[in-house]
Protein backbone atom coordinates (compact mmCIF):
# COMPACT_ATOMS: atom_id res chain seq x y z
CA UNK A 1 0.00 0.00 0.00
CA UNK A 2 2.94 2.36 0.60
CA UNK A 3 4.44 1.37 -2.25
CA UNK A 4 1.54 2.32 -4.61
CA UNK A 5 1.64 5.57 -2.30
CA UNK A 6 4.57 6.69 -3.28
CA UNK A 7 4.05 5.98 -7.06
CA UNK A 8 0.87 8.39 -7.06
CA UNK A 9 2.94 10.58 -5.23
CA UNK A 10 5.91 10.56 -7.56
CA UNK A 11 2.95 10.39 -10.65
CA UNK A 12 1.56 13.40 -9.28
CA UNK A 13 4.81 15.20 -8.76
CA UNK A 14 5.69 14.79 -13.08
CA UNK A 15 2.65 16.09 -13.74
CA UNK A 16 2.27 18.89 -11.67
CA UNK A 17 6.07 19.63 -12.66
CA UNK A 18 4.63 19.80 -15.77
CA UNK A 19 1.58 21.60 -15.83
CA UNK A 20 3.03 24.44 -14.17
CA UNK A 21 5.86 24.81 -16.39
CA UNK A 22 4.62 26.03 -19.83
CA UNK A 23 8.11 25.14 -21.58
CA UNK A 24 7.40 21.67 -20.62
CA UNK A 25 4.28 21.45 -23.19
CA UNK A 26 5.90 23.47 -25.74
CA UNK A 27 9.37 21.96 -26.53
CA UNK A 28 7.20 20.88 -29.74
CA UNK A 29 6.29 23.86 -31.05
CA UNK A 30 7.82 25.95 -33.87
CA UNK A 31 10.18 29.00 -32.83
CA UNK A 32 8.31 32.22 -31.72
CA UNK A 33 10.56 35.14 -33.45
CA UNK A 34 8.80 37.62 -30.45
CA UNK A 35 10.85 35.40 -28.23
CA UNK A 36 14.18 37.34 -29.86
CA UNK A 37 15.98 34.15 -29.65
CA UNK A 38 14.86 30.39 -30.22
CA UNK A 39 15.42 27.22 -27.68
CA UNK A 40 18.13 25.87 -30.03
CA UNK A 41 20.04 29.10 -28.18
CA UNK A 42 18.88 28.63 -25.26
CA UNK A 43 22.40 28.37 -23.27
CA UNK A 44 24.28 31.16 -24.95
CA UNK A 45 21.38 33.27 -24.65
CA UNK A 46 21.34 33.00 -20.89
CA UNK A 47 25.13 33.26 -20.46
CA UNK A 48 24.49 37.06 -19.97
CA UNK A 49 23.63 40.08 -21.17
CA UNK A 50 25.56 40.48 -24.73
CA UNK A 51 24.58 37.79 -25.64
CA UNK A 52 20.87 38.96 -26.08
CA UNK A 53 22.62 41.41 -28.34
CA UNK A 54 24.30 38.96 -30.42
CA UNK A 55 20.36 37.04 -30.75
CA UNK A 56 18.66 39.81 -32.05
CA UNK A 57 21.76 40.30 -34.30
CA UNK A 58 20.76 36.61 -35.18
CA UNK A 59 17.12 36.94 -35.88
CA UNK A 60 18.07 40.18 -37.77
CA UNK A 61 19.91 38.29 -39.98
CA UNK A 62 17.05 35.26 -40.19
CA UNK A 63 14.95 37.79 -41.80
CA UNK A 64 17.08 38.76 -44.33
CA UNK A 65 18.03 34.76 -45.16
CA UNK A 66 13.85 34.12 -45.19
CA UNK A 67 13.98 36.90 -47.52
CA UNK A 68 16.44 36.03 -49.66
CA UNK A 69 15.77 32.39 -49.62
CA UNK A 70 11.92 32.54 -49.32
CA UNK A 71 10.93 31.03 -52.71
CA UNK A 72 13.57 28.40 -53.56
CA UNK A 73 14.00 27.06 -50.31
CA UNK A 74 10.26 27.83 -48.67
CA UNK A 75 10.08 24.25 -46.97
CA UNK A 76 8.97 23.61 -43.16
CA UNK A 77 12.02 21.23 -42.65
CA UNK A 78 14.23 23.77 -44.15
CA UNK A 79 15.75 25.57 -41.16
CA UNK A 80 14.28 23.85 -37.81
CA UNK A 81 16.39 21.47 -35.54
CA UNK A 82 15.21 19.82 -32.42
CA UNK A 83 13.68 21.79 -29.91
CA UNK A 84 14.82 20.87 -26.35
CA UNK A 85 16.09 22.21 -23.31
CA UNK A 86 18.82 21.26 -22.06
CA UNK A 87 20.08 23.41 -18.55
CA UNK A 88 22.10 20.52 -17.62
CA UNK A 89 24.41 20.65 -20.73
CA UNK A 90 27.85 20.98 -19.35
CA UNK A 91 27.03 18.10 -17.00
CA UNK A 92 25.06 16.03 -19.65
CA UNK A 93 28.11 16.17 -22.06
CA UNK A 94 30.22 15.15 -19.09
CA UNK A 95 28.26 12.05 -18.64
CA UNK A 96 28.10 11.47 -22.28
CA UNK A 97 31.95 11.13 -22.03
CA UNK A 98 31.69 8.90 -19.57
CA UNK A 99 29.47 6.44 -21.15
CA UNK A 100 31.44 6.69 -24.04
CA UNK A 101 34.55 5.59 -22.49
CA UNK A 102 32.79 3.12 -20.20
CA UNK A 103 31.19 1.57 -23.84
CA UNK A 104 34.52 1.92 -25.47
CA UNK A 105 36.65 0.37 -22.48
CA UNK A 106 34.48 -2.12 -20.89
CA UNK A 107 31.32 -2.98 -22.98
CA UNK A 108 32.72 -2.93 -26.46
CA UNK A 109 35.32 -5.19 -26.10
CA UNK A 110 33.41 -7.77 -23.88
CA UNK A 111 30.33 -7.65 -26.45
CA UNK A 112 32.80 -8.02 -29.23
CA UNK A 113 34.25 -11.52 -27.39
CA UNK A 114 30.10 -12.15 -26.73
CA UNK A 115 28.93 -12.24 -30.60
CA UNK A 116 31.92 -14.40 -31.28
CA UNK A 117 31.11 -17.06 -28.48
CA UNK A 118 27.63 -17.05 -28.53
CA UNK A 119 25.79 -18.48 -31.65
CA UNK A 120 23.30 -15.19 -32.81
CA UNK A 121 20.23 -17.65 -32.25
CA UNK A 122 20.68 -17.54 -28.60
CA UNK A 123 21.32 -14.05 -28.68
CA UNK A 124 18.24 -13.44 -29.88
CA UNK A 125 16.12 -15.93 -28.31
CA UNK A 126 17.85 -14.03 -25.08
CA UNK A 127 16.88 -10.60 -26.24
CA UNK A 128 12.91 -12.04 -27.25
CA UNK A 129 12.88 -13.70 -24.15
CA UNK A 130 13.46 -10.57 -21.64
CA UNK A 131 11.22 -8.44 -24.49
CA UNK A 132 8.18 -10.57 -23.63
CA UNK A 133 8.72 -11.11 -20.11
CA UNK A 134 8.13 -6.90 -19.59
CA UNK A 135 4.78 -7.35 -21.07
CA UNK A 136 3.58 -5.53 -18.08
CA UNK A 137 4.89 -2.92 -18.53
CA UNK A 138 3.42 -2.33 -22.33
CA UNK A 139 0.13 -3.82 -21.08
CA UNK A 140 -0.17 -1.05 -18.20
CA UNK A 141 0.69 1.36 -20.20
CA UNK A 142 -1.59 0.87 -22.84
CA UNK A 143 -4.81 0.55 -20.37
CA UNK A 144 -3.34 4.06 -19.06
CA UNK A 145 -3.44 5.59 -22.49
CA UNK A 146 -6.73 4.21 -22.93
CA UNK A 147 -5.27 2.12 -25.81
CA UNK A 148 -7.76 -0.73 -26.22
CA UNK A 149 -6.81 -2.39 -28.84
CA UNK A 150 -3.38 -1.84 -28.73
CA UNK A 151 -3.76 -3.51 -25.02
CA UNK A 152 -5.50 -6.32 -26.57
CA UNK A 153 -3.12 -6.83 -29.36
CA UNK A 154 -0.24 -6.35 -26.61
CA UNK A 155 -2.10 -9.10 -24.99
CA UNK A 156 -2.84 -11.42 -27.72
CA UNK A 157 1.56 -11.14 -28.58
CA UNK A 158 1.99 -12.55 -25.16
CA UNK A 159 -0.35 -15.14 -25.21
CA UNK A 160 0.96 -16.32 -28.49
CA UNK A 161 4.26 -16.00 -27.19
CA UNK A 162 4.55 -17.30 -24.32
CA UNK A 163 2.71 -20.46 -25.37
CA UNK A 164 3.71 -21.03 -28.54
CA UNK A 165 7.28 -19.40 -28.47
CA UNK A 166 8.35 -21.39 -25.57
CA UNK A 167 8.17 -18.34 -22.87
CA UNK A 168 9.02 -15.76 -25.15
CA UNK A 169 12.30 -17.19 -26.66
CA UNK A 170 10.50 -17.60 -30.32
CA UNK A 171 8.17 -14.44 -32.02
CA UNK A 172 4.92 -16.39 -33.64
CA UNK A 173 3.18 -13.17 -32.99
CA UNK A 174 5.45 -11.49 -35.52
CA UNK A 175 3.69 -13.29 -38.74
CA UNK A 176 0.85 -11.35 -38.01
CA UNK A 177 0.70 -8.16 -39.87
CA UNK A 178 -2.07 -7.72 -37.03
CA UNK A 179 -0.33 -7.77 -34.23
CA UNK A 180 2.38 -4.69 -34.12
CA UNK A 181 4.65 -4.49 -31.46
CA UNK A 182 3.71 -1.55 -29.52
CA UNK A 183 6.53 -0.12 -27.02
CA UNK A 184 4.65 1.84 -24.52
CA UNK A 185 6.41 3.12 -21.40
CA UNK A 186 4.95 5.40 -18.63
CA UNK A 187 7.11 8.49 -20.32
CA UNK A 188 4.94 8.29 -23.29
CA UNK A 189 1.73 7.88 -20.75
CA UNK A 190 2.49 11.13 -19.25
CA UNK A 191 3.27 12.86 -23.17
CA UNK A 192 0.11 11.32 -23.64
CA UNK A 193 -1.66 12.99 -20.64
CA UNK A 194 -0.25 16.41 -21.53
CA UNK A 195 3.58 16.69 -20.23
CA UNK A 196 6.33 17.56 -22.33
CA UNK A 197 9.84 16.52 -21.94
CA UNK A 198 11.04 19.17 -19.46
CA UNK A 199 14.39 18.69 -20.15
CA UNK A 200 17.47 16.66 -21.71
CA UNK A 201 19.15 14.21 -18.83
CA UNK A 202 21.97 12.48 -19.85
CA UNK A 203 22.38 9.78 -16.90
CA UNK A 204 25.35 8.30 -16.34
CA UNK A 205 25.07 4.51 -17.58
CA UNK A 206 21.10 4.38 -18.21
CA UNK A 207 21.82 6.97 -20.97
CA UNK A 208 19.52 9.72 -22.45
CA UNK A 209 16.18 10.22 -20.80
CA UNK A 210 14.29 13.46 -20.12
CA UNK A 211 12.44 14.73 -17.15
CA UNK A 212 9.68 13.02 -18.29
CA UNK A 213 10.87 9.81 -18.97
CA UNK A 214 12.50 9.51 -16.54
CA UNK A 215 9.06 7.82 -15.12
CA UNK A 216 10.49 5.22 -17.02
CA UNK A 217 12.39 3.67 -13.43
CA UNK A 218 8.71 3.78 -12.10
CA UNK A 219 7.89 1.68 -15.01
CA UNK A 220 10.88 -0.50 -14.34
CA UNK A 221 10.63 -0.96 -10.42
CA UNK A 222 6.85 -1.61 -9.98
CA UNK A 223 5.89 -3.70 -13.63
CA UNK A 224 9.47 -5.15 -14.69
CA UNK A 225 9.06 -8.71 -13.49
CA UNK A 226 12.70 -8.77 -13.41
CA UNK A 227 12.72 -6.35 -10.51
CA UNK A 228 9.93 -8.57 -8.77
CA UNK A 229 12.94 -10.92 -8.00
CA UNK A 230 13.26 -8.59 -4.61
CA UNK A 231 10.29 -10.61 -2.68
CA UNK A 232 12.24 -14.24 -3.35
CA UNK A 233 12.07 -16.75 -0.24
CA UNK A 234 15.29 -17.80 -0.62
CA UNK A 235 16.97 -14.48 0.30
CA UNK A 236 14.82 -12.25 0.62
CA UNK A 237 15.66 -8.86 -0.98
CA UNK A 238 18.20 -9.89 -3.16
CA UNK A 239 18.72 -6.47 -5.69
CA UNK A 240 22.01 -8.31 -6.91
CA UNK A 241 20.70 -10.85 -8.56
CA UNK A 242 17.94 -8.31 -10.16
CA UNK A 243 21.00 -5.67 -11.22
CA UNK A 244 22.98 -8.94 -12.80
CA UNK A 245 19.88 -9.78 -14.50
CA UNK A 246 18.64 -6.71 -15.75
CA UNK A 247 22.39 -5.43 -17.03
CA UNK A 248 22.78 -9.12 -18.68
CA UNK A 249 19.90 -8.31 -20.62
CA UNK A 250 20.49 -4.92 -21.88
CA UNK A 251 24.47 -6.03 -22.60
CA UNK A 252 22.66 -8.66 -24.66
CA UNK A 253 20.29 -6.42 -26.59
CA UNK A 254 23.46 -4.02 -27.31
CA UNK A 255 25.49 -6.93 -28.71
CA UNK A 256 23.39 -6.70 -31.67
CA UNK A 257 24.11 -3.02 -32.33
CA UNK A 258 27.79 -2.81 -31.71
CA UNK A 259 28.56 -2.25 -35.73
CA UNK A 260 25.85 0.37 -35.83
CA UNK A 261 27.28 2.40 -33.36
CA UNK A 262 30.96 1.88 -34.64
CA UNK A 263 29.66 3.42 -37.49
CA UNK A 264 27.05 6.17 -36.29
CA UNK A 265 30.00 7.33 -34.40
CA UNK A 266 32.24 7.65 -36.98
CA UNK A 267 29.73 9.73 -38.59
CA UNK A 268 28.99 12.14 -36.56
CA UNK A 269 30.80 15.45 -35.56
CA UNK A 270 29.15 16.17 -32.57
CA UNK A 271 27.88 12.69 -30.72
CA UNK A 272 26.56 14.71 -27.87
CA UNK A 273 24.17 16.92 -29.83
CA UNK A 274 23.71 13.79 -32.10
CA UNK A 275 22.09 11.51 -29.47
CA UNK A 276 20.23 14.10 -27.57
CA UNK A 277 18.10 15.47 -30.49
CA UNK A 278 18.10 12.00 -32.27
CA UNK A 279 16.57 10.72 -28.59
CA UNK A 280 14.30 13.65 -28.56
CA UNK A 281 13.01 13.00 -32.02
CA UNK A 282 12.27 9.27 -31.93
CA UNK A 283 10.71 9.49 -28.51
CA UNK A 284 8.44 12.27 -30.55
CA UNK A 285 7.71 9.53 -33.14
CA UNK A 286 7.20 7.04 -30.70
CA UNK A 287 4.60 8.88 -28.97
CA UNK A 288 2.52 10.02 -31.95
CA UNK A 289 1.92 6.48 -32.58
CA UNK B 1 -10.56 8.07 -94.46
CA UNK B 2 -6.97 9.70 -94.50
CA UNK B 3 -8.41 13.31 -93.10
CA UNK B 4 -10.03 11.16 -89.54
CA UNK B 5 -6.26 9.69 -88.74
CA UNK B 6 -4.49 12.87 -89.49
CA UNK B 7 -7.02 14.42 -87.53
CA UNK B 8 -6.75 11.57 -84.47
CA UNK B 9 -2.79 12.43 -84.86
CA UNK B 10 -3.36 16.00 -84.62
CA UNK B 11 -5.27 15.23 -81.09
CA UNK B 12 -3.13 13.34 -79.88
CA UNK B 13 -0.06 15.38 -80.60
CA UNK B 14 -2.19 18.48 -79.21
CA UNK B 15 -2.93 15.92 -75.66
CA UNK B 16 0.63 15.31 -75.69
CA UNK B 17 1.53 19.02 -75.20
CA UNK B 18 -0.83 19.71 -72.72
CA UNK B 19 -0.24 17.14 -70.78
CA UNK B 20 1.74 18.38 -67.27
CA UNK B 21 5.22 16.91 -67.34
CA UNK B 22 4.81 15.42 -63.99
CA UNK B 23 2.25 13.13 -65.35
CA UNK B 24 4.76 11.36 -68.03
CA UNK B 25 7.86 11.13 -65.11
CA UNK B 26 8.12 8.73 -63.17
CA UNK B 27 7.12 9.06 -59.56
CA UNK B 28 8.86 9.63 -56.54
CA UNK B 29 7.89 6.21 -55.09
CA UNK B 30 8.79 4.11 -58.41
CA UNK B 31 11.74 6.26 -59.28
CA UNK B 32 13.57 5.35 -55.83
CA UNK B 33 12.00 1.99 -55.42
CA UNK B 34 13.48 1.07 -58.77
CA UNK B 35 16.99 2.54 -57.61
CA UNK B 36 16.85 0.86 -54.17
CA UNK B 37 15.81 -2.53 -55.88
CA UNK B 38 18.61 -2.40 -58.76
CA UNK B 39 21.18 -2.15 -56.31
CA UNK B 40 19.35 -4.98 -54.36
CA UNK B 41 19.73 -7.49 -57.20
CA UNK B 42 22.88 -5.91 -58.28
CA UNK B 43 24.96 -7.11 -54.98
CA UNK B 44 23.15 -10.37 -54.69
CA UNK B 45 24.87 -11.47 -57.85
CA UNK B 46 27.98 -13.65 -58.02
CA UNK B 47 30.04 -11.16 -59.66
CA UNK B 48 29.71 -8.47 -57.20
CA UNK B 49 30.19 -11.12 -54.39
CA UNK B 50 32.94 -11.95 -55.77
CA UNK B 51 34.40 -7.75 -55.52
CA UNK B 52 37.11 -6.89 -52.90
CA UNK B 53 35.40 -4.48 -50.49
CA UNK B 54 36.62 -1.15 -51.74
CA UNK B 55 35.71 -2.34 -55.77
CA UNK B 56 32.09 -2.91 -53.52
CA UNK B 57 31.78 0.38 -52.03
CA UNK B 58 32.67 2.19 -55.44
CA UNK B 59 29.99 -0.02 -57.30
CA UNK B 60 27.44 1.04 -54.43
CA UNK B 61 28.19 4.75 -54.28
CA UNK B 62 28.06 4.81 -57.85
CA UNK B 63 24.28 3.99 -57.62
CA UNK B 64 24.22 6.31 -54.11
CA UNK B 65 25.13 9.19 -56.03
CA UNK B 66 22.30 8.35 -58.64
CA UNK B 67 19.95 8.27 -56.07
CA UNK B 68 21.03 11.35 -53.91
CA UNK B 69 21.06 14.83 -54.54
CA UNK B 70 23.93 16.49 -52.71
CA UNK B 71 23.12 19.70 -53.25
CA UNK B 72 20.13 19.95 -52.22
CA UNK B 73 20.86 17.96 -48.66
CA UNK B 74 23.89 19.58 -47.94
CA UNK B 75 22.03 23.25 -48.58
CA UNK B 76 19.60 21.97 -46.32
CA UNK B 77 21.45 20.71 -43.90
CA UNK B 78 23.66 23.45 -42.97
CA UNK B 79 20.02 25.69 -43.50
CA UNK B 80 20.63 29.79 -42.87
CA UNK B 81 24.50 28.89 -41.87
CA UNK B 82 24.81 28.02 -45.57
CA UNK B 83 25.33 31.38 -46.31
CA UNK B 84 28.07 31.86 -44.00
CA UNK B 85 30.10 29.82 -45.85
CA UNK B 86 32.04 31.70 -49.19
CA UNK B 87 31.13 30.20 -52.74
CA UNK B 88 34.65 28.35 -52.02
CA UNK B 89 33.41 27.27 -48.97
CA UNK B 90 30.11 25.85 -50.11
CA UNK B 91 31.77 23.64 -53.00
CA UNK B 92 34.15 22.09 -50.50
CA UNK B 93 31.82 21.38 -47.77
CA UNK B 94 29.17 19.73 -50.91
CA UNK B 95 31.63 17.41 -51.56
CA UNK B 96 32.99 16.70 -48.23
CA UNK B 97 29.55 15.67 -46.75
CA UNK B 98 28.62 14.13 -49.78
CA UNK B 99 32.05 11.58 -49.23
CA UNK B 100 31.11 11.45 -45.62
CA UNK B 101 27.73 9.65 -46.14
CA UNK B 102 28.25 8.03 -49.11
CA UNK B 103 30.73 6.06 -46.64
CA UNK B 104 28.42 5.61 -43.93
CA UNK B 105 25.62 4.73 -46.54
CA UNK B 106 27.78 2.02 -48.77
CA UNK B 107 28.95 1.12 -44.99
CA UNK B 108 26.01 0.24 -43.53
CA UNK B 109 23.98 -1.04 -46.94
CA UNK B 110 26.95 -3.95 -47.01
CA UNK B 111 26.37 -4.78 -43.46
CA UNK B 112 22.32 -5.06 -43.97
CA UNK B 113 22.35 -7.51 -47.28
CA UNK B 114 20.08 -10.11 -45.99
CA UNK B 115 17.71 -7.96 -44.33
CA UNK B 116 14.84 -7.53 -46.60
CA UNK B 117 13.15 -3.96 -47.95
CA UNK B 118 9.75 -3.37 -48.41
CA UNK B 119 8.03 -0.10 -50.34
CA UNK B 120 5.06 1.03 -48.71
CA UNK B 121 3.09 4.57 -49.78
CA UNK B 122 4.47 7.68 -50.73
CA UNK B 123 2.91 11.18 -49.19
CA UNK B 124 3.59 14.62 -50.50
CA UNK B 125 4.70 16.90 -47.88
CA UNK B 126 4.35 20.14 -49.87
CA UNK B 127 4.56 20.82 -54.11
CA UNK B 128 7.79 19.06 -55.25
CA UNK B 129 8.17 17.38 -51.40
CA UNK B 130 7.34 13.94 -51.69
CA UNK B 131 8.22 11.18 -48.82
CA UNK B 132 8.08 7.84 -49.39
CA UNK B 133 7.97 4.81 -46.97
CA UNK B 134 10.13 2.60 -46.64
CA UNK B 135 10.68 -0.90 -43.98
CA UNK B 136 13.60 -3.02 -43.46
CA UNK B 137 12.65 -6.03 -42.19
CA UNK B 138 15.30 -7.76 -40.05
CA UNK B 139 16.10 -11.12 -38.83
CA UNK B 140 14.01 -11.44 -36.20
CA UNK B 141 10.65 -9.57 -37.66
CA UNK B 142 10.97 -6.22 -36.61
CA UNK B 143 9.91 -3.35 -38.91
CA UNK B 144 12.53 -0.52 -38.95
CA UNK B 145 11.23 2.24 -40.69
CA UNK B 146 13.31 4.08 -43.27
CA UNK B 147 11.76 6.98 -44.98
CA UNK B 148 13.27 8.96 -48.11
CA UNK B 149 12.00 12.40 -48.91
CA UNK B 150 12.82 12.96 -52.31
CA UNK B 151 12.31 16.62 -54.61
CA UNK B 152 12.46 17.10 -57.85
CA UNK B 153 14.18 19.77 -58.15
CA UNK B 154 17.08 18.68 -60.48
CA UNK B 155 14.35 17.51 -62.68
CA UNK B 156 14.37 13.37 -61.19
CA UNK B 157 13.01 12.64 -57.91
CA UNK B 158 16.22 12.18 -55.72
CA UNK B 159 16.67 12.23 -51.81
CA UNK B 160 17.70 14.88 -49.70
CA UNK B 161 17.04 13.12 -46.52
CA UNK B 162 16.71 10.11 -44.91
CA UNK B 163 14.45 9.11 -41.99
CA UNK B 164 15.15 6.07 -39.62
CA UNK B 165 12.89 5.65 -36.60
CA UNK B 166 11.12 9.23 -36.80
CA UNK B 167 15.10 10.67 -36.75
CA UNK B 168 15.90 12.94 -40.13
CA UNK B 169 19.22 12.81 -40.55
CA UNK B 170 19.17 16.08 -42.05
CA UNK B 171 17.57 17.46 -39.05
CA UNK B 172 20.16 15.39 -36.84
CA UNK B 173 23.30 17.07 -38.66
CA UNK B 174 21.62 20.45 -38.91
CA UNK B 175 21.36 20.72 -35.31
CA UNK B 176 25.25 19.49 -34.84
CA UNK B 177 26.47 21.87 -37.88
CA UNK B 178 24.54 24.82 -35.63
CA UNK B 179 26.02 23.79 -32.51
CA UNK B 180 29.68 23.73 -33.81
CA UNK B 181 28.85 26.82 -35.88
CA UNK B 182 28.30 28.74 -32.89
CA UNK B 183 31.50 28.42 -31.47
CA UNK B 184 33.64 27.94 -34.44
CA UNK B 185 34.18 29.07 -37.53
CA UNK B 186 33.26 27.50 -40.93
CA UNK B 187 37.01 26.97 -41.61
CA UNK B 188 37.00 24.84 -38.88
CA UNK B 189 33.88 22.66 -39.41
CA UNK B 190 35.61 22.02 -42.81
CA UNK B 191 38.78 20.83 -41.01
CA UNK B 192 37.07 18.73 -38.79
CA UNK B 193 35.01 17.10 -41.92
CA UNK B 194 38.12 16.58 -43.94
CA UNK B 195 39.65 14.62 -41.14
CA UNK B 196 36.58 12.51 -40.62
CA UNK B 197 36.99 11.66 -44.50
CA UNK B 198 40.32 10.71 -44.51
CA UNK B 199 41.45 7.29 -44.55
Amino acid sequence: MKKLLAAAVMLAFFLIVGALNPSFASDREPFDAAQGHEPGTYLLAQQGEEKAAEADEEAAEDEEYDEEYDDEYDDEYEDDVVQINDPLYPLNREFYYFNDAMYEVIIRPLAKGYNVVMPEEIRLSVKNFFYNLRFPIRFVNCLLQAKGTKAMEEFATFFLNTTVGFAGIQTPASYYESLPPSPEDLGQTLAVWGAGNGFFIMYPIFGPSSLRDSARFIDSFFLDPVSWLRYNRFGGYSWRTRVAITAYDKFNELSFDIDDIDALKQAVLDPYVAVRDAYIESRNKLISE
Amino acid sequence: MKKTYIGLGVILLVISILLPFDVLAAGAKDTVEAQINEMLTKMKSPEFKGLDRSAKINEITTIINEIFDWQELSRRTLGREWKKFSPDQQKEFVSLFEKLLQDIYADRILAYTSEKIEFDKETELKKGLVEVESYIITKDGTKVPLFYRLTNKSGQWRVYDVVIEGVSMVKNYRGQFREILSKKKPEDLLQTLREKTQG
